[in-house]
């Protein structure tokens, strides 16, 4: 952009239109917003499943830790 | 001219010189005083980067914890020792952090909360929130339990 006054032509040819066209939506936002609120929400019980869970194996053994977590119920966990 | 967009960065001055149309400045450095929105949007992100390295810690803690007595021992040695209690409070920061944060975003997303005194609120909300489930979650975790 130095000589910028000198030479004020841009000289590209190809038009605003023509560089745009194409790069639309993807049509697929509504959905991705949707899936995003959605496990967003699903979360909130699940953090409060994790935090609590977590204190409930403080100190506990690999063998109380497998049992716990080999609870078919706890499948949504991992 | 490199680019098309500089283009549209053209105009005039009053003097009708052609020049370069001032930009705002980047986001980060001195340009901007701390607010409340930027602040809690960027400690947002922070703290949701930081859960992927967290998730990643507790996979790592369920494969030590499936694969045998030594591995589980080893990875409980390095969680209880100094370094492992940092890591796993500033996990739990970032979890409730990034909890009530998220709560504070899904009611921007119903359309509510938008007002500036109620963002600063909840915003405040949030940051207090995360300081007292951090501190309540490990006295249990230390003491209680």
């Amino acid at each position: 952009m130095n000589n910028i006054d000198r030479d004020p032509t841009v000289h590209i040819m190809r038009s605003q239109l023509g560089r745009a066209r194409g790069l639309g939506a993807a049509k697929a936002g509504v959905h991705h917003w949707w899936a995003q609120r959605l496990t967003a929400a699903a979360l909130l019980p699940l953090a409060l499943y994790f935090v609590i869970s977590v204190i409930i194996l403080d100190h506990a053994t690999r063998e109380q830790v497998a049992a716990y977590l080999g609870e078919p119920s706890r499948e949504v966990r991992c | 001219m490199k680019d098309v967009r500089d283009a549209q960065m053209l105009g005039r001055n009053t003097e009708g010189k052609l020049v370069r149309r001032p930009i705002s400045p980047f986001m980060l450095g001195t340009a901007y005083k701390a607010q409340m929105s930027s602040m809690t949007s960027i400690t947002h992100r922070i703290t949701g980067c930081a859960l992927g390295g967290g998730a990643v810690l507790l996979t790592l803690w369920l494969v030590c914890a499936a694969s045998g007595d030594n591995a589980f021992s080893m990875i409980q040695a390095f969680l209880g020792s100094w370094i492992g209690i940092l890591v796993l409070i500033g996990f739990t920061a970032a979890l409730f952090y990034h909890f009530l944060n998220g709560i504070r975003h899904l009611g921007w997303d119903a359309g509510m909360g938008f007002e500036l005194d109620t963002m600063h609120r909840t915003g405040w909300s949030v940051v207090a929130g995360t300081a007292v489930l951090t501190v309540l979650f490990w006295v249990i975790g230390f003491l209680v339990w």
